[in-house]
């Protein structure tokens, strides 16, 4: 390409930008809007009644490819009458075909750009509120090379899915003279099909879609999603070269703005929205009494919660009455209780938290819970105390990179490779010396 | 003179309508083209070709030694333009101006204002808030201002009144003056034209009539009235284009150049001889039969 | 030559026109002999007609010889132009405006005793 055509191309970018600014501004609202579904969660900080909250929000990075997938669909299926309602500026074939398909790879990059700028400054402010309220716990620790990473991984996939779009509409112009409305139906019911396959199939069979999705290796991702792309490319360009129907005056941009606002909400309805599940308490709030001198804390290290208790006037035979508050059992998913033999002079009692896994982050670990315990004669009282009212919020930069042996245990995601959810429910241990039964009080 | 648009055997089809049908033309640089005919006749299918919008279906078609549909060097020497270009409606037309100097090398933007001055149109109007009549007018300086060295004009004048129309006219002829550049200018009003013009190109029914300076059209015939037997008596031996005989008058448009070896001739057969406007003779090369005779309509 | 009124309907050419009142402004002394003609832009921009048929006048009387084109400048009025004009113009337009009037004289049955009196008394008239 000439420098002729190189500054025409460039012109018409300029215009096409210009035009179809409205475009960029729906995606971004569109993706601060989703940032602002946390503010209930906010708002809910201030309550005392919630144990643990924590919010899964939606990953601005996949809202954005989405919403840059639907413009590039959506100036495919009207690459023609956009081209019949701006050819007063002086064009090619060529010009016009490479300016579009410029704007909607730009479109993309600036898209996903907005989206990592929003992410850090989320961040920032989470991180501003844990200091100003102390419940407030942002679950994803800051690592640059992950999210730079990330960025450019995440824009290969767009690269590529934009890619096959532009090549499928050239394929359509070239040889196949559908009208576009049934084009739309195809592809609406190509994302409902998806849907349901993906509820009732695994669709972990899929060759076509493992060979990237499953790849594992950055580096052969990047060589399979690169090439793939630019043959895609070539081949549209070779087929745009051959088409002469590149300009129909039909003009179907407000169905085909219909029919991408279906698709959207569609793919949404896989759950990109914010979620949140909370562990509430009844509306009442305990105010207890900690009984201060008898009571054995431990560290919060989740490996090393021991206590020991002293049994000074107890003699051998004698029967230990242990009661645990209900609520405690509830909250604290405390259902095992292992009475072990062990040649001690004392009670020894070994207290595992219990574990709620969200996206292989512990959550329940924000709580912080630490075991009271207080002995009178032959009973001992335990008690969970922690920290009320913790607000996890799950904003995690980049999903799918799950699928690189990369990221795996590098500590980066605090999650393992493939562990997502798990409840493991608490469990309190008591080493219990010779002589000594005791018996949980229900 | 170089040839600024040559074509071979142009033909473009859509469906089943051949709008032109092997198109053989050569057409000159910097004159001010009128490109005349019927509706349907297959200008608009012409310019078009000529701007690259089309691919012709059969036969080739250069213009400034590229095929237009492919042209690398002439992008942005070449325009096409008509009343109903398409603007987004909120756009300013200041806006739209910037487009036009973005795109086009030799656009000039101080002469776009002013012209916009001469019809009271304001640069921050929006698009939508335009009549009829002045989009057209804005596309016209839109297009008379890119000083493109091939300039399309497909009947401009559309919704224009007629104040309007006469300062169109004149600025097109005095912009061509300034900065001589190839114009076509497609119309049905030929008379209006008439005097800024320096060839015509006829065509009718996807095929060129004539192709020729606008002075020879003048002299290629001319209209004699007498009554009936002496119109037909003058009419025996020569090319007659059109005829009509009335009881009061009569009248004939010859095929010929009116000088002075017919005078005497006229006077024999006592017919009064005048000039046919170019106009009129367009609209009788491209007469079809039947047309002529109205009488029909009333009869019972 | 600001008074030329180009007569659309008349049978002849425009350029003839344009040719024909060039021709006036030399007889009338707008235009003297030795000094440059209005030029072919000015021409095309004053009566808007097209600067070709502008050129085909010029040309017209270039051929006649009444204008001449200098090396590098415009075009001038020949030396002897006005004695060309009216050479030229007694051998046609006078001729012809000769014939007219004979013609109608006979239409209205006049003697050409009363043609030739009626000329001395016209030429009598205008002296004063």
């Amino acid at each position: 390409m000439g420098k002729v055509e190189w500054n025409n191309t460039l012109q018409l970018l300029k215009i096409r930008k210009r035009e179809s600014k409205s475009f960029l501004y729906i995606s971004i609202l569109l993706i601060v809007m989703f940032a602002f579904s946390v503010v209930p969660m906010i708002f809910n900080s201030f309550n005392d009644s919630f144990t643990l909250n924590y919010t899964v929000m939606v990953i601005y990075s996949k809202v954005g490819l989405i919403l840059s997938i639907i413009t590039s669909i959506f100036f495919t299926i009207d690459y023609q009458s956009y081209n019949y309602k701006y050819e007063i500026y002086p064009s090619n074939n060529k010009t016009n075909f490479v300016s579009y398909g410029l704007f909607c790879y730009i479109h993309l990059v600036k898209v996903q750009i907005i989206a990592l700028i929003l992410y850090v400054i989320q961040y920032g402010i989470f991180n501003l509120l844990h200091v100003l309220k102390e419940n407030i716990y942002f679950a994803y620790e800051f690592n640059i090379l992950y999210l730079l990473t990330g960025f450019f991984l995440y824009l290969l996939y767009g690269f590529l899915a934009i890619s096959v779009i532009i090549f499928i509409g050239s394929l359509n112009r070239k040889y196949i003279r559908i009208p576009k409305i049934v084009f739309i139906v195809f592809i609406v019911f190509c994302t409902i099909s998806f849907s349901y396959m993906k509820k009732h199939i695994n669709m972990a069979d899929n060759i076509v879609i493992n060979f990237i999705v499953k790849e594992s290796s950055i580096l052969i991702f990047i060589i399979k999603a690169v090439s793939i792309s630019l043959a895609l490319i070539a081949l549209s360009i070779l087929l745009n070269k051959h088409s002469y129907n590149n300009k129909k005056e039909r003009n179907h941009g407000f169905i085909t703005l219909i029919a991408c606002i279906g698709i959207f909400i569609i793919l949404n309805n896989y759950g990109y929205g914010a979620s949140s599940i909370t562990t509430m308490r009844e509306a009442v709030v305990e105010n207890y009494k900690i009984y201060a001198e008898e009571v054995y804390k431990s560290n919060s290290s989740e490996a090393k919660s021991e206590y020991q208790i002293k049994l000074n006037e107890l003699t051998s035979g004698e029967n230990i009455k242990v009661y645990l508050a209900e609520e405690d059992k509830r909250d604290f998913s405390i259902q095992q209780y292992n009475f072990s033999p062990k040649a001690n002079k004392n009670i020894i009692v070994h207290f595992i938290p219990n574990k709620n896994t969200v996206n292989g982050i512990d959550v329940a670990s924000y709580m912080n819970p630490q075991l009271a315990i207080r002995y009178i004669y032959d009973e001992i009282h335990l008690k969970v105390l922690s920290k009320k009212n913790v607000q996890v919020v799950f904003m995690e930069p980049y999903s799918m990179l799950k699928q690189f042996v990369f990221f795996k245990d590098k500590g980066v995601l605090k999650e393992f490779y493939g562990n997502r959810y798990e409840k493991i429910p608490g469990e309190i241990i008591f080493y219990v010396p010779e002589g000594v039964s005791m018996k949980i009080v229900e | 003179m170089r040839g600024v648009i040559e074509t071979k055997q142009l033909t473009y089809r859509y469906g089943r309508k051949t709008a032109l049908d092997h198109v053989n033309i050569t057409l000159n640089e910097n004159q001010l083209i009128g490109l005349i005919g019927r509706n349907g006749s297959g200008k608009t299918t012409f310019l078009k070709l000529c701007a690259g919008y089309y691919y012709p279906t059969d036969g080739e078609i250069t213009v400034f030694e590229e095929e237009p549909f492919h042209r690398i060097e002439s992008l942005g020497e070449i325009i096409y333009s008509n009343p109903n270009v398409y603007h987004k409606e909120l756009n300013t037309l200041e806006q739209i101006l910037k487009y036009f100097k973005l795109t086009y090398p030799r656009f000039d933007a101080v002469f776009a204002n002013k012209l916009l001055v001469v019809f009271a149109l304001q640069p921050t109007m929006r698009f939508k808030n335009l009549s009829q009549g002045m989009v057209s007018v804005f596309n016209f300086i839109c297009a008379l201002s890119t000083r493109a060295r091939l300039t399309l004009f497909d009947e401009p004048i559309l919704g224009m009144d007629v104040t309007s129309r006469k300062k169109i006219y004149e600025i097109l002829l005095r912009d061509y003056i300034e900065c001589p550049r190839t114009i076509i200018v497609s119309s049905h009003i030929l008379s209006e034209l008439e005097d800024i013009l320096s060839e015509i190109l006829l065509i009718d029914e996807g095929k060129i009539i004539l192709y020729k300076d606008l002075d020879e059209v003048r002299t290629m015939s001319y209209r004699i009235d007498g009554t009936e037997d002496a119109v037909k008596a003058f009419c025996s031996d020569k090319t007659v284009i059109y005829s009509n005989y009335n009881t009061m008058n009569s009248y004939a448009v010859i095929e010929g150049e009116y000088n002075d070896t017919i005078i005497p001739e006229g006077e024999k057969y006592n017919v009064a001889f005048s000039k046919v406007r170019p106009e009129d003779y367009c609209v009788y090369k491209t007469l079809r039969g039947g047309e002529a005779d109205l009488e029909c309509l009333w009869e019972r | 030559m600001k008074a030329l009124k180009i007569d659309e309907n008349s049978l002849t050419p425009i350029y003839v026109q344009i040719a024909d009142s060039i021709e006036e402004d030399i007889l009338n002394d707008k235009l003297m002999e030795g000094n440059a003609c209005y030029s072919q832009l000015m021409i095309a921009k004053e009566l808007k007609v097209n600067p070709a048929t502008a050129a085909k006048g010029i040309n017209l009387l270039v051929g006649h010889e009444i204008l001449e084109k200098q090396r590098g400048q415009a075009m001038t009025i020949a030396a002897d132009a006005k004695s060309k004009i009216i050479e030229r113009k007694k051998k046609t337009d006078f001729k012809d405006k000769i014939e007219e009037l004979v013609k109608l004289a006979k239409r209205l049955h006049v003697s050409e005793e009363y043609l030739q009196n009626q000329i001395s008394k016209t030429f009598e008239e205008s002296e004063r």
